[in-house]
């Protein structure tokens, strides 16, 4: 082997551990695990023909205890608007300790699927750049937007205009 | 070429790894903080500005949870 070669290959090797972030236009990666209260088998393809807000969260994210409540409030609008068919929330934990994020749930309800990723696959599968982060998925599966971070009033600013535009509704 | 080698080795065999965002759970916990009561540092802060006539360089950055 050349010695040209062999200092890429080492290069390459170096640098495979980095991953790239999504970006829209791509399909979303394969996100499917338990359930996080009840075990049951969740999974995105689950929900295929809808569009779907997959939000990663963690119950010692700051953010998360302001993210979870106002996604709540936006799915149950957006449902009763009549999108109950259309849109779905699935959100991701990625808690090491499940009973943290059963606590956290028990503080901070939702109703929407919850997802367990103790061993963060699937956040290193979107290659998350930052908690939380939300991934808006188009009806084909496509990613349309990426949402780093939360700030109060996300949800309603930024989120339900541009999810109300995929579903063909007024902003 | 040898040093090269050499480096890129050094680079591979690096104990170094960033921690990723998913990661950062323990790094959140209150008791990994700096500062574990901000109002008694913030007070420190003041004391120390008002006799020292300088400020800051009280922190390092890399705890917490690095959100947002």
């Amino acid at each position: 082997m050349r010695r040209e070669t062999f200092v890429a290959a080492l290069l390459a090797i170096a640098t495979s551990q980095s991953a790239w972030p999504i970006e829209p236009g791509a399909v979303a990666p394969a996100t499917a695990g338990a359930g996080l209260i009840d075990g049951k088998p969740t999974s995105l393809a689950s929900l295929r023909g809808r569009v779907v807000l997959l939000d990663f969260w963690a119950s010692w994210c700051g953010p998360c205890k302001l993210s979870l409540p106002e996604l709540e409030q936006l799915r149950g609008e957006l449902h009763a608007m009549g999108y109950a068919q259309r849109f779905e929330v699935l959100a991701v934990n990625v808690d090491t300790d499940a009973k943290a994020a059963t606590r956290f749930i028990d503080r901070h309800p939702v109703t929407y699927p919850l997802l367990a990723d103790p061993d963060g696959r699937l956040p290193q599968a979107y290659a998350l750049p930052t908690m939380p982060s939300s991934y808006l998925i188009g009806a084909d599966g496509k990613i349309v937007e990426v949402h780093s971070g939360y700030k109060p009033g996300d949800a309603q600013k930024h989120l339900k205009p541009a999810i109300l535009k995929l579903l063909g509704g007024a902003s | 070429m040898r040093c090269g080698c050499t480096i890129v080795l050094m680079l591979l065999a690096s104990a170094c790894t960033a921690v990723q965002p998913w990661q950062r759970g323990e790094l959140a916990n209150p008791s990994m903080a700096w500062e574990p009561d901000p109002l008694r540092a913030a007070l420190d802060q003041h004391t120390y500005a008002s006799k020292e006539a300088s400020s800051g360089g009280a922190g390092l950055a890399g705890g917490g949870c690095g959100c947002n």
